[in-house]
């Protein structure tokens, strides 16, 4: 057909809440009958990952306004745009063969319909949350089954009734953000390279020796050591380094050593909230709301400081008798035997990666200005590191690289992505607007504790993966939440939730496991006793200084 | 005499310490031999933290808590009387009695049961749990604590 004229119709569809709704189906009709000159699939249009359709639409003349030209928008999970009559079309000029070009824009708003595929992607998260906070199956294996059967049933069901289509592999590949698996994976090499110099158990070292024979002393400055390592590098592995050199040290000093794991493993689920590093909670929340490694130093750095005295002083009033039943036989033979225990083993690789560590920090401090995900910075940071320090790259691979939990972290993107796409997440940010009232004072407060109580009980990132795209809801449309105040509501009752429990964090139940094998059990009732009371403590100051700091 | 020779398990516990005394008075009175174990088995950790296979940092700490609690334990053992062996065995704890025990030619393992009391259990292979397969399989008598 050699065209007379041309209609450039150009849309943007967009769910309630304003977000861009990919991959529906646009179709044309002139005068009833469907259009079907267009894409690859006749005319069927698919709109764009921002949403967005544009459509060349050759007419003869005069059809522009004597024909009726409608469109249709469908996509699973959304309720249908029958015929939308395209009328009030604007001359536009000229195109490029000269004709007449009018041109039609228009934002089309599709809103959920909890069909099939809601109710299915509903079911497997509900299992897959369960499979995990009750330790069914290994938490991988729960969410890959998860996300495995979600698209398994898209593309065997879903073919044939297309109620059933849940996501599509594209879709759900785009789900599963990159940044947060490359920046977990580098700071893995990373701390796994220089774990082998034993700066950690020499830094334990060090606290004896400045503690110079005061248990509380001892205390306070492994406290600090494992807060400070934990803002910085993963929880478990800290706490895995420093578990065995604490019990040994607390063994000779005739000390319980569940009087000092405790507090370190507190104070080390407390400094993990200090920055987008030190917990996945964080990264994950700094990645999805574009979040910089400064705006968490800003916002949460300071609360973190003040849980941290305040933790001090409890475990003071807590633990102070039993520091005083310590019987150091004798300091200097005990101190030199641990110095030559625990030496630095490396020093060259302790320079090359503490000045690679270093560059990496400096990076996640001015990725802001540079546009960089942090992600990249921890890549590439292990990259040199490997290269400098002469490691063989396959020995990190196989050892440090937490497989397991990479693909959980991919798996689960892929889940929540599902939730994202049929409208159950946006269901549930409704209910919590709801039952705030509009009131953004309340949603700080359920945001914060009710992630605290959850993380307490079950694992913390599948969690906060449910609720990055609610907490974005609300922050998109619960008045005054334009700040990213919620999301920091969010990161301080993920990360202090963890003390909640002996099963809030891999890092308590780590340490409860080293503990016992020592033949000092830390049980679920005595970890709560003194957890609970920490975490409700850090609670109380963060819903302070948010609604009265932050606010 | 009954015994030859008493293995015992040590674990840090206070049940342990008592199991330690015991082990060594059966021996003093069997004229046995005695031998106390630390059983270093991380199994547990690889379900929470793959990554302690790294450095062997991890294996040098529990190595150094073993140690201790074997010291502690070879003095009592001394009070008592009867001098002892001390040896860390690594790896899976109930494997590694069932093939040990045979090994040692043990025909009492004394042991501690201590409950950590978790809501979950962190170590599926307690030895508590397990002892019975190690007697079935050994033929060793057990006497837990």
């Amino acid at each position: 057909m050699k065209p007379d004229e041309h209609l450039i119709i150009s849309g943007m569809v967009e769910d309630p809440h304003g977000k861009p709704v990919p991959e529906a189906v646009v179709r044309i009709f002139i005068n009833g009958n469907e259009y079907g000159a267009g894409e690859s699939e006749g005319g069927v249009i698919h709109t764009s990952n921002q949403g967005t359709f544009h459509i060349d639409l050759p007419l003869y003349k005069g059809e522009v306004y004597d024909s009726q030209i409608e469109l249709e928008i469908s996509k699973n999970s959304f309720r249908k745009i029958e015929k939308f009559h395209v009328k009030d079309v604007q001359m536009a000029g000229k195109s490029d063969d000269e004709k007449p070009r009018y041109l039609f824009e228009k934002t089309f708003q599709m809103t959920h319909d909890a069909g099939p595929a809601y109710f299915i992607a509903a079911i497997i998260l509900v299992l897959v949350y369960i499979f995990i906070a009750f330790d069914i199956i290994h938490r991988t294996l729960a969410a890959m089954l998860g996300a495995t059967l979600l698209l398994f049933i898209s593309y065997t069901l879903g073919t044939f009734f297309p109620e059933y289509f849940v996501l599509s592999f594209e879709n759900a590949i785009g789900f599963v953000d990159f940044n947060v698996i490359f920046l977990l994976m580098g700071m893995m090499i990373i701390v796994g390279i220089m774990k082998e110099t034993g700066i950690f158990q020499w830094l334990a070292y060090k606290s004896f020796q400045y503690s110079k024979g005061s248990v509380f002393g001892l205390t306070v400055i492994l406290m600090a050591v494992t807060a400070v390592t934990s803002a910085f590098l993963d929880n478990v592995t800290t706490m895995l380094l420093l578990t065995p050199v604490t019990i040994e040290i607390a063994l000779v000093i005739n000390v319980s050593p569940v009087s000092l794991l405790i507090p370190l493993v507190l104070a080390s689920n407390i400094g993990g909230t200090a920055t987008l590093i030190g917990d996945p909670p964080n990264i994950m929340i700094g990645s999805y709301a574009h979040l910089t490694f400064n705006d968490f130093l800003i916002n949460l750095t300071p609360v973190v400081v003040i849980v941290f005295v305040i933790q001090v002083v409890m475990m003071k009033i807590i633990y102070g008798r039993e520091y005083e039943k310590a019987r150091i036989v004798d300091l200097e033979q005990l101190t030199e035997r641990l110095s030559k225990e625990y030496r630095i083993r490396d020093k060259r690789l302790l320079s090359i990666s503490g000045v690679i560590l270093a560059g990496v920090i400096a990076l996640f401090i001015a990725h802001g200005a540079l546009h960089m995900e942090p992600g990249i910075a921890a890549i590439t940071g292990a990259a040199f590191l490997l290269l400098f320090s002469g490691v063989n790259i396959v020995h990190p691979l196989e050892k440090d690289v937490e497989w397991s939990t990479l693909i959980f972290f991919i798996m689960l993107f892929i889940i929540v992505g599902a939730c994202e796409e049929t409208g159950l997440i946006q269901a549930i940010a409704d209910q919590v607007i709801v039952m705030s009232q509009g009131s953004l004072v309340i949603a700080i407060i359920l945001v914060l504790w009710v992630s605290a109580i959850t993380s307490a009980l079950i694992d913390n990132i599948p969690f906060t993966a449910t609720m990055l795209p609610v907490v974005a809801h609300l922050t998109q449309t619960l008045p005054g939440a334009d700040s990213t105040i919620l999301w920091w509501a969010l990161a301080f009752g993920a990360c202090f939730g963890g003390n909640g429990s002996l099963i809030g964090a891999s890092a308590n139940v780590v340490t409860a496991g080293l503990s016992e094998k020592a033949g000092y059990p830390i049980s679920f009732l005595g970890f709560a006793k003194i957890g609970f009371p920490v975490m409700v403590m850090s609670m109380i100051v963060a819903t302070l200084w948010l609604v009265f700091v932050e606010m | 005499m009954v015994y030859k020779h008493v293995v015992c398990i040590v674990d840090g516990s206070k049940e342990s310490e008592k199991a330690e005394t015991r082990a060594a008075e059966i021996a003093r009175d069997n004229g046995a031999e005695l031998t106390y174990l630390f059983l270093e088995d991380t199994g547990f950790l690889s379900r929470r933290a793959p990554l302690t296979k790294g450095g062997g940092s991890l294996e040098r700490g529990m190595d150094n808590i073993g140690r201790l609690l074997l010291g502690k334990a070879g003095e009592r053992a001394r009070k008592v009387g009867i001098p002892c062996r001390e040896e860390i065995l690594k790896g899976n704890e109930t494997k590694m009695l069932i093939e040990k025990l045979p090994e040692m030619k043990a025909d009492l393992l004394v042991a501690s049961i201590a409950h950590a009391g978790l809501l979950f259990d962190i170590d599926r292979n307690d030895l508590d749990t397990k002892i019975e397969e190690i007697r079935e399989k050994t033929g060793v008598d057990t006497l837990l604590f």
